[in-house]
């Protein structure tokens, strides 16, 4: 059975890399190397955990991300943190790309990645939830419905 | 747990590792202790990172001290960031460029005029004599003025204006990044809990890092919010709170002035009381907590142009007005109508008549804050639809108002209808908006000297080692502060207070063996 889950495991991890390498040459950038951390929590208490933390990104749970994919290894589930930026460019480019993506709404000075006030200031995660819906941070001071739909 | 179960935590832990933190009896003595172990020490600590906050923390580390600046928000530059940042000043190139002649005391008495006698003039004058040296900090240090401009209440022409208020705050966390990165950390996500006394002067702070702002609930915040670890934090020389004002917390704004709870906020939604709280807590005196200021996204002087009805279809106010008289009446009238809006209808000559044409463009593009849009309409059954009116009730409120206009008086609000220059409910199409005044600061807080020394309410003496700037004091604006005023007194109290803090004898302290 552990030799399975290894086995699957190294799967898993191909595979990921294998999408990430799909993703990054469709959108031109630099190659990012994908390091899976290594854990000590073991396969089963992962599983407890994302039934406990599900995801809402159909995307990441495509690439069969589990917990530590994201946050790194842990101990106690209390220390987990929310992502900052830089981790999850790590995987998504830079900022300046993910600016790109939403350039049409330059023009009225409404780009959420590339804005008047925050420019590159805001952690992804203060609008993109992994396990809640997500929001939209602008709406904290703006009327958004007009500038733009809900967010991913 | 509630919060104050979590600072008896925190002082239970404070105990523990033997600190003095007094912060659960507001008149309880700090207990003296002189083996205070810190996890980190700095000569001065800043609490907030807007205007004031990175002024004083600027002007501490040009001076040669090592400064920490903490913002328990996701990202640094408070309410200033995302301000306006008008800047009324005394002797800028602008004005001499233009040989107009000012002085600290002529701003000093426009600022008095409108503070309905509440305040103390001491710290309005101030305010004025710091100008031309703040002007002088913000342009060295990268600020670039692209406007001069006249600005109502003041008897000259005396703002410049950088282009708002990531113009100023960027270029001065950029010239921090840049050239006091050896002496001045900024830190986010930093909440400051409570204060450490030793031998009765102010040597430290308690905070949580990685501290998560509750976005999905901010009203509970403060009470609720558990996340962070806890750490002590010394401060050799001395600590300044430029920790912004109370807009969003309606729950003070209510205690206040029960119609207060009604208004909008557009500012940083961190802007609660809870660190006015704590500071209140260990003596700290709260000066003029009761007023406001209310604004709308359209100029005050631009509503004369339409008509306001309520829900009902009723007009209710002279919509050519002073802006706190129409403002408590809109209050008034959603609290009537459980809390929805009155609405605000022009036709296009209306539209036309606006004397700041860029705000109502701003509206149009949906970018002048919450609830600050404006929509068009070919026709006022549109707009019924729209904002959910019967389309009769509405179309009679609309022909009645055009009567009365036609007959010149208006017999029920007194509405000076020889202004008007053909605005009128008559030319599509049309534009429309709920209409809520906006809370958009707090003169009030914690009371300070004029050397930005904070005061101690019960004996009238000062905090040795506490200072405070900007929004977060009391008593430097009065009733109605004045347009572009704010920006003044966060430089003259930022300067002061980097100076003052930079000028007091460190006291020595350790910092916690690893």
């Amino acid at each position: 059975m552990k030799k399975l889950l290894i086995v699957l495991g190294v799967l898993v991890i191909a595979s990921i890399a294998f999408v990430y390498e799909g993703m990054n040459a469709k959108e031109q950038s630099k190659e990012t190397a994908v390091n899976m951390p290594a854990t000590t929590l073991p396969a089963s208490k992962l599983t407890e955990l994302q039934k406990d933390y599900p995801s809402k990104n159909d995307q990441h749970k495509k690439l069969g991300f589990d917990c530590v994919t994201c946050h790194g290894d842990f101990k106690d589930p209390k220390e987990v943190l929310p992502l900052q930026k830089e981790q999850c460019l790590t995987c998504h480019g830079d900022y300046k790309k993910v600016a790109k993506r939403t350039s049409f709404l330059d023009k009225k000075e409404v780009n959420p990645h590339d804005g008047f006030h925050h420019k590159d200031q805001l952690d992804c995660a203060d609008c993109h939830r992994e396990h809640k819906p997500s929001v939209n941070y602008c709406a904290n001071c703006h009327d958004t419905k007009v500038w733009m739909k809900s967010t991913p | 747990m509630d919060r104050r179960t979590f600072l008896k935590a925190g002082a239970v832990t404070a105990t523990a590792t033997a600190l003095s933190v007094s912060s659960l009896a507001p008149f309880v003595e700090a207990e003296e202790n002189t083996d205070v172990e810190f996890d980190e020490v700095f000569d001065i600590i800043v609490v907030g990172s807007g205007l004031a906050g990175t002024t004083s923390a600027i002007t501490a580390a040009e001076q040669g001290n090592k400064v920490l600046v903490v913002d328990k928000m996701n990202i640094l530059g408070g309410t200033s960031l995302i301000s306006g940042l008008n800047f009324s000043c005394v002797g800028s190139d602008e004005q001499k460029a233009r040989g107009i002649k000012d002085s600290p005391e002529l701003m000093a008495q426009d600022m008095r005029k409108v503070s309905e006698d509440y305040g103390d003039p001491e710290l309005a004058l101030t305010v004025a004599t710091m100008t031309t040296r703040f002007y002088h900090f913000l342009k060295d240090r990268g600020v670039v003025f692209k406007e001069f401009k006249q600005l109502g209440g003041h008897s000259v022409a005396r703002a410049v204006w950088a282009g708002g208020g990531a113009f100023v705050i960027r270029p001065l966390h950029d010239y921090a990044k840049k050239s006091l990165a050896d002496r001045l950390t900024m830190r986010k996500r930093c909440r400051v809990d409570n204060i450490v006394f030793d031998n009765g002067r102010a040597v430290g702070i308690q905070v949580r890092e990685n501290y998560y702002f509750n976005f999905d609930a901010p009203e509970k915040d403060d009470e609720q919010n558990q996340t962070g670890k806890i750490k002590y934090v010394g401060a050799r020389k001395g600590i300044v709170f430029a920790s912004g004002g109370y807009c969003r917390d309606k729950k003070l704004l209510g205690a206040e002035a029960d119609i207060l709870e009604e208004t909008n906020s557009d500012a940083n939604p961190g802007a609660r009381s809870g660190t006015l709280q704590m500071l209140l807590s260990h003596g700290a005196q709260a000066v003029n907590l009761s007023l406001f200021r209310l604004a709308y996204p359209i100029p005050t002087e631009d509503l004369m142009w339409g008509m306001l009805v309520n829900p009902e279809g009723k007009r209710f106010v002279n919509e050519f007005g002073n802006r706190n008289t129409i403002g408590m009446t809109i209050l008034k009238e959603k609290q009537k109508f459980d809390g929805k809006a009155p609405l605000l209808i022009y036709d296009q000559t209306g539209a036309d008549n606006f004397h700041d044409k860029q705000r109502f463009q701003l509206s149009m593009d949906a970018k002048n804050g919450y609830q600050g849009t404006m929509y068009k309409f070919q026709s006022i059954k549109e707009v019924a639809k729209h904002f959910g009116y019967d389309p009769l009730v509405l179309q009679k409120a609309v022909a009645d108002y055009n009567a009365a206009l036609d007959s010149g008086v208006d017999k029920e609000f007194s509405k000076d209808f020889s202004q008007m220059n053909g605005a009128a409910l008559k030319k599509a199409p049309f534009y429309a908006m709920p209409l809520t005044p906006k809370c958009t600061y707090t003169p009030g807080g914690v009371r300070i000297n004029k050397a930005a020394q904070m005061l101690n309410s019960t004996t009238g003496e000062i905090f040795t080692g506490l200072f405070a700037a900007g929004e977060a004091t009391g008593g430097v604006h009065g009733a109605m502060r004045l347009t572009a005023c704010s920006v003044p007194d966060c430089g003259a109290f930022g300067l002061i207070s980097g100076d003052n803090v930079s000028a007091m004898i460190p006291v020595e302290l350790q910092v916690k063996k690893k």
